[in-house]
């Protein structure tokens, strides 16, 4: 494993995380959104943000993130996690691979332990990324998500969608330290979230066109 | 937006400061940055008058819609403040609920 990586997960032991899980669990039975760390905004809705405040992130609590970006009959399903750095192009194979080994280790730690009620259960072939370069499922072979427009409005965060059991919440603080432990890595700096504003309904005056392409995640079909 | 706009109370004292915030309102459709800064003193409304032009929204910080535009038309930035590594935060601030943070 990465050493960079591994020696930052090592000091997010799960019995640590268990007041943040919780609050994560009342952030989604509210339909809100939450930041995580100082960079990350986590709901299972669509964000948006104002270009010249890319700071203050929106979330839009009409647009289920599973149904608006994979069509999924059900909602609250599919967790968005937005992770904002400098602009920079930043290269979504080297992302995933920190993501996937950040998950292969939380299950390892998770299915070891007994105090928790997670098992270290997260599929890791159920998260799809997005950045200025490409995207895709990280355990695919990441040519998606080229369309010019996606990659102009992930110039400045990486999109991270991903499907988790309700009981390995805490595997969402490895995905933002695996992220960020990347950008770093590559000489990106993450940059702050300073404000989540909520949206009632939005204006898509050029519709959702230029924010989609075509994809391999197996968050498309049910689950 | 307009409607709470209009309804902010104009008086001279502030003539000069709506000036400018239609400016930037102007700057932000050109997709222009348009840096403002404002110093009074406390509790006369300057805040308001920008929470309410900014992005319509009220003074809980809800907003009734957002417009979606196409990002080939519109310049990317990233927020300017660095960010501290999740890892290395005290457990009190690996999530927060609420980080508003208003001018």
């Amino acid at each position: 494993m990465i050493d960079s990586l591994d020696s930052g997960l090592n000091r997010l032991s799960l019995v640590r995380l268990v007041p943040a899980v919780n609050s994560i669990g009342q952030v989604f039975a509210a339909g809100e959104g939450v930041r995580l760390g100082q960079s990350a905004v986590l709901s299972t809705k669509v964000h948006a943000f104002d270009s010249c405040r890319p700071e203050h992130v929106q979330v839009l609590v009409k647009a289920d993130a599973g149904q608006i970006f994979y069509r999924r009959p059900n909602s609250g399903e599919i967790c968005h996690l937005d992770i904002f750095h400098e602009c920079a192009q930043v290269d979504h194979r080297f992302v995933a691979n920190y993501v996937y080994q950040a998950i292969s280790k939380y299950n390892s730690v998770a299915d070891r332990q007994l105090e928790l009620v997670c098992e270290g259960i997260v599929n890791p072939d159920f998260v799809d990324i997005q950045t200025a370069v490409g995207g895709g499922r990280i355990t695919g072979n990441l040519k998606g998500g080229q369309k010019l427009s996606l990659c102009r409005v992930h110039e400045n965060h990486v999109h991270v969608a991903l499907y988790l059991p309700p009981t390995e919440l805490s595997s969402l603080f490895y995905i933002v330290a695996a992220v960020e432990a990347a950008l770093v890595d590559l000489g990106v700096e993450p940059r702050c979230n300073e404000g989540i504003f909520y949206v009632d309904s939005t204006d898509f005056p050029t519709g959702l066109n230029p924010y989609t392409d075509q994809t391999d995640s197996f968050l498309v079909s049910s689950l | 937006m307009i409607n709470l706009y209009s309804r902010l109370v104009w008086h001279n004292g502030k003539q000069n400061l709506f000036r400018v915030i239609e400016m930037s309102a102007m700057a932000v459709v050109n997709n222009r940055p348009f840096h403002r800064h404002t110093e009074q003193i406390r509790c006369i409304g300057k805040t308001i008058m920008v929470w309410v032009v900014r992005s319509g929204k009220d003074t809980l910080g809800r907003q009734e819609t957002t417009r979606i535009v196409d990002p080939l038309k519109t310049t990317i930035i990233a927020p300017a403040k660095p960010a501290v590594p999740l890892i290395n935060l005290p457990d009190e601030q690996l999530v927060t609920r609420s980080p508003y943070s208003y001018d």
